[in-house]
């Protein structure tokens, strides 16, 4: 009876066939030992001590043969299997012995075997781990942020609130939407882009704009009268089935209901009440009532209507003001281009032949100090919506920590692709969850991203250092590259940090943009006192230290390099400048521009500075042209007078 | 007389060396011939034979091989390797000199010597 070969199908090589058999029969070892024809008792030794090696199988098998051979030898040598068992020795210290020899002599193959299995059992064992708490975790959203960001807006009497006005407006005007469409006449179209304002130079252009306005003028009243309202008043929802049925129909008027809106159908259970996914159509809106409110300035200088042109300065200030009430940096920067138009308008209307009264101008002074770069620039909103989605992403210890969740990461992707409609570079990290959540590869890597994502904690105290930093640090001078440093260690954060990476605001260009608007804002304050002085006193002041107290509370600073701002008093006016981005003062020189470095630049210390300088756009203020000289920032459309 | 475990520990594997010198064995075999040819002194636990079978064919001086017995059984036959061999002349130099030490010592008094083979 040959209780030992093993007979695999149709192979001519036993040794290497039983190997082969070997992985797919674990159980071959025993079948050797139970066939062999050895007492049970023997047999029982042998099956525990083979187990007891951990050996693979075919090493166990080895083992196992050359064992049953021992004692068969034994058994026919005539000694009794008691004998031969006892003789044998202890089977646990053999199970160790044999272990370690036969690992000393294991192959190269067999070594790779095991330390495949080592890897596989603990790679296993860790992604099942990691699987349980990725998908076992739960967010538990306990801030409702958005609620904290409408509370105060909510306590605003009605009657403060500039929404109450433009409400109605706006439902008889479908001003919300449909875009420039609504008043194209007062553009100047350069081809597909928004081109310019109309100007009364612009011949017919200028009269179809002056029609139109005519046709709205309770529109223009109504932005007249609610813009110098303290607050805009319109509560803030991510999901516009949230929205009044009044204030939906004014936001959205090309949407026929709440219910069966696009953007309703996107936003589900998880993203609907989303701090992120925070709607503020108006924002935008209002941009462009600015722009309608600047037209019709233009008109009322031609009018000769100052009381009207002033109430459309002060509306514009107050209108970027209002947009910033959201205070996201988004809103903030729209409220910045108000601005920077309500300080233009401004420009043109005291380079004009409208006389304004002392009263006049100082109603504009006023206004124009009302604004302040602090609420432009507030990332409040930004903190929070990065700390709510953090409390939908993560789940809560209860301690201020947690770890990332499926539902989270879900959420995450829904979010992204909502938030990325129209902007293609926006794709989410994890790919399109919304359409492919079902596939087996995403949601089998999905938990080892526990292994990258940095844990509540850790990303909570990063989020608020980036913001805190930020807001020590937005209001510094030029020259100080806090902001640039902090962007950078942004850049530089490890891909646990991906939600940060994506959701922090671009900190450097809100600053740039509050550098270019702080500088001519503060010029327009030294120019609006120079203007009072001049008229009590018949002359021009012989330094801007001849305004501080009449006239302005101190020195506006030069936000470049904060020092007061520069002054030249030249044959025919007087100009206010500040150093430009190259951080050098040129004595008030134009700026070259950068398209073309060669040019001469345009000599402000000759004949009339009112009618030499020529109109630079707010644009021409950048930081990324490099271009050599100073920003007068007052006066700005001397040219403008015809 | 049965040598003690640590003893055993160092001539254990010489001596099988010395077995296989003679040509290939199998397991029970070399446990026979070791108790025999010992006169029981260096005879060990069967279950540590193997072991050490292994862990000598790990160092390469033994090399193994499954063939059929006369029987028609198989079993794994062990022979020396040209490694092992010179293991087995350094061990029985030093094991010569081990002894010569001991004799003088007083510790082996009788110069009869081993039969190496």
């Amino acid at each position: 009876m040959n209780h030992l070969i093993v007979q695999p199908p149709n192979e001519s090589n036993p040794t290497s066939t039983k190997r082969v058999w070997g992985w797919f029969r674990s159980a071959m070892w025993r079948q050797t030992i139970r066939e062999s024809g050895l007492p049970n008792d023997a047999q029982k030794l042998l099956l525990g001590l083979v187990a007891e090696t951990g050996l693979l199988n075919d090493e166990k098998e080895e083992v196992a043969a050359e064992l049953v051979a021992h004692f068969q030898d034994g058994l026919q040598r005539g000694w009794d299997i008691t004998r031969l068992i006892e003789e044998f020795g202890d089977p646990s210290t053999a199970a160790t012995l044999i272990r370690n020899g036969k690992q000393r002599n294991r192959t190269m193959k067999n070594r790779l075997v095991q330390a495949s299995m080592w890897l596989g059992a603990l790679g296993g064992g860790g992604f099942l781990v990691l699987a349980i708490l990725f998908y076992m975790g739960k967010p538990n959203p306990s801030t409702d942020y958005l609620a904290i960001l409408n509370q105060p807006i909510i306590e605003v009497p009605d009657d403060q609130k500039g929404w109450t006005i433009y409400r109605d407006l706006w439902i008889k005007y479908g001003f919300s939407e449909g875009g420039e469409g609504n008043f194209p006449e007062v553009h100047i179209k350069n081809g597909d882009d928004y081109g310019r304002l109309v100007r009364a130079s612009d011949g017919e252009a200028w009269q179809n704009a002056i029609a139109k306005l005519t046709s709205a003028e309770d529109l223009l009243e109504g932005f007249r009268v609610g813009g110098v309202k303290p607050s805009f008043g319109v509560v803030y929802h991510s999901n516009p089935a949230n929205y009044s049925r009044a204030d939906f129909k004014a936001l959205f008027p090309n949407r026929a209901n709440p219910t069966d809106n696009s953007a309703a159908t996107e936003n589900d259970r998880e993203t609907s009440n989303a701090m992120m996914m925070v709607l503020m159509p108006h924002v935008q809106v209002m941009r462009k009532a600015a722009r309608l409110l600047v037209v019709d300035t233009r008109w009322a200088i031609e009018q000769n209507d100052s009381d009207r042109a002033v109430r459309n300065l002060e509306a514009l200030f107050g209108i970027s003001g209002q947009v910033t009430e959201s205070k996201f940096l988004i809103a903030g920067l729209v409220g910045l281009a108000v601005q920077a138009m309500a300080l233009d308008s401004v420009d043109e209307l005291l380079v004009s032949k409208v006389e304004l009264s002392p009263a006049q101008l100082e109603r504009i002074q006023v206004a124009i100090e009302k604004c302040h770069s602090y609420e432009y620039l507030s990332v409040e909103s930004e903190r929070a919506g990065v700390m709510d989605v953090i409390q939908r992403t993560y789940s809560d210890d209860g301690n201020g920590d947690g770890r990332l969740t499926a539902t989270g990461l879900s959420f995450w992707n829904k979010f992204l692709s909502a938030a990325s409609v129209g902007q293609p570079e926006m794709d989410a990290p994890f790919g399109n969850w919304g359409t492919t959540l079902e596939s087996a590869v995403q949601t089998t890597i999905a938990p080892t991203s526990l292994l990258i994502m940095a844990t509540r904690k850790q990303l909570t105290e990063q989020t608020n250092k980036l913001f805190d930093q930020y807001e020590q640090h937005l209001d510094k001078p030029y020259f100080d590259t806090s902001i640039q440093q902090l962007e950078q260690e942004v850049r530089e954060l490890g891909s646990g940090y991906v939600l940060l990476k994506t959701l922090h605001p671009a900190f450097q260009t809100a600053r740039q943009a509050n550098l270019r608007i702080a500088a001519q804002r503060h010029g327009a304050i030294a120019g609006l006192a120079a203007i009072q002085f001049q008229l009590d006193h018949g002359r021009w002041p012989e330094s801007l230290n001849d305004l501080v107290g009449k006239y302005m509370q101190e020195i506006p600073l030069d936000p470049i390099d904060h020092r007061p701002l520069r002054y030249k008093i030249l044959d025919n006016g007087f100009i206010v400048y500040c150093i430009g981005a190259d951080q050098v003062d040129d004595g008030g020189r134009w700026l070259t521009r950068a398209t073309d470095p060669a040019a001469e630049p345009t000599p402000a210390t000759a004949g009339n500075a009112l009618t030499l300088l020529e109109p630079l756009p707010t644009n021409e203020y950048r930081f990324d042209r490099n271009p050599t000289g100073d920003w007068i920032l007052w006066p700005r459309h001397s040219n403008l007078r015809d | 007389m049965k040598i003690e475990s640590e003893l055993m520990r160092g001539a254990g594997p010489a001596a099988v060396l010395q077995l296989l010198a003679g040509g290939e064995m199998y397991g029970y075999q070399i446990v026979e011939a070791l108790t025999k040819r010992s006169q029981g002194v260096l005879e060990m636990g069967q279950s540590t034979l193997y072991p050490m079978l292994y862990n000598l064919e790990a160092k390469g001086y033994v090399v193994s091989e499954n063939k059929d017995a006369p029987n028609g059984r198989q079993r794994r036959y062990y022979r020396l390797t040209p490694t092992g061999l010179t293991r087995l002349e350094q061990d029985r130099v030093q094991w010569t000199a081990l002894v010569q030490g001991l004799q003088a010592l007083g510790l082996a008094p009788s110069p009869r010597g081993i039969a190496w083979a």
